[in-house]
């Protein structure tokens, strides 16, 4: 059961009237989409705005979506229009840096190093601060916690693959990236309390 | 149910494992928030840079005024559409089925009725023709010349039985070709 499978089953289910599995769609995908709207629109707000209108564009539309295609190439092909049609509407010329895109490429799109850094500069202090606990988290894991869910997370290596690699059962690595899952998402949630306790 | 979240992430559930891991997520907050946490430490893994713009809550809100999308299932809607094919084009087969044969019997039954009709014998054709062979018209005569009275009435007999057809075809209940048919057919005569 592979990731397009599990958009199929959610955009089914959106089809059907469920909004809930709509919404995890998005938060599937939003960072990704806001990254490629990041491309074409600087002010971090308009793109915000934009990803906003893809995605109501495609629960709208959601109805013609067939699954001929990935959930996210057709998700890409409404974020490129709307980014275009909102430089169009303010009057800016698309830069330079969307002629090298191919919706064909839309699944096997990577976002890149060279990509400026987004929003405001309290957006992106956020941003960073929770790239750092995550880094961090990530470094103090056990070893063959922090290996298993590079391989997955980086590498995009699958549970046997991994197994192979690490010579242990598939059991295991699932075991092993769940637990490495748990542990850093336990971190950014003791974080973000401790944050807003100060706040209080 | 969280380990189930992590492994439906990696796309390794079975179908049914991944339907029931859907919608408990769905149904449980706290589950939603796991799916959350995951995909924002994935997406940080595989991005430098990540972004913190959340548009998720603006969405749930915008879409809390949409109307439902309601699509019917992708498979029932092919097999619909399979199933009424066929229907109409079986409808339309037995339709002509049942026209052509309809059309097919009536137009026997009156062939057959023009057919007694227009059985003659002889002796019959004689005497109804008789003014005719007696006094012939200016086509007749022409054969008079070359031939007797019997082959005259041979020859002018079908002849005048088709020309006498087609002057009261419009008196007659059936029209086109089936008269002239049935009075070709009568040439036996010659």
């Amino acid at each position: 059961m592979g990731d397009r499978e599990i958009d199929q089953e959610l955009v089914e289910r959106a089809q059907k009237g469920d909004k809930k599995a709509f919404e995890l769609l998005v938060i599937k995908y939003q960072r990704k989409l806001i990254r490629l709207l990041s491309q074409f629109i600087r002010d971090s707000d308009e793109v915000e705005d934009v990803a906003q209108e893809t995605f109501i564009k495609a629960y709208r539309s959601l109805s013609s979506f067939r699954g001929d295609s990935a959930f996210y190439t057709w998700l890409y092909r409404i974020g490129i229009n709307a980014a275009k049609n909102f430089l169009v509407s303010q009057k800016r010329r698309v830069s330079k840096t969307s002629n090298g895109f191919d919706i064909e490429d839309a699944e096997n799109y990577e976002e890149g190093s060279h990509l400026r850094e987004l929003g405001t500069p309290e957006r992106e202090l956020i941003s960073k601060q929770v790239a750092k606990i995550i880094y961090q988290t990530l470094n103090e894991l056990p070893e063959e916690l922090r290996t298993a869910i590079t391989l997955r997370e980086i590498d995009g290596l699958s549970y046997e693959e991994i197994a192979n690699v690490m010579g242990c059962p598939t059991g295991t690595v699932r075991s092993r990236i769940f637990r490495a899952r748990e542990v850093i998402s336990g971190q950014l949630l003791s974080v973000r309390e401790g944050k807003q306790e100060k706040n209080k | 149910m969280r380990d189930k979240i992590s492994a439906l992430m990696d796309g390794e559930l079975d179908n049914k494992d991944m339907k029931d891991t859907i919608t408990q997520i769905e149904e449980l907050e706290e589950l939603q928030n796991k799916w959350r946490a995951y995909h924002l430490i994935g997406d940080a893994l595989r991005e430098p840079v990540i972004s913190k713009l959340n548009v998720t809550s603006d969405i749930r809100n915008t879409m809390g005024m949409e109307p439902d999308v309601l699509t019917p299932a992708l498979s029932n809607k092919g097999n619909k559409g399979k199933f009424f094919l066929f229907a109409a084009a079986a409808s339309i087969f037995v339709t002509v089925t049942v026209v052509a044969w309809i059309g097919g019997q009536t137009i026997e039954q009156e062939l057959n009725q023009v057919a007694d009709k227009a059985v003659i014998t002889p002796v019959e054709l004689k005497n109804k023709f008789a003014s005719t062979i007696e006094n012939p018209g200016p086509v007749l005569a022409k054969n008079e010349e070359s031939k007797d009275d019997k082959s005259a009435l041979r020859d002018s007999a079908p002849t005048q039985l088709n020309d006498y057809m087609f002057a009261h075809e419009e008196l007659t209940s059936i029209r086109g070709v089936s008269p002239y048919m049935r009075t070709v057919a009568s040439r036996p005569y010659k």
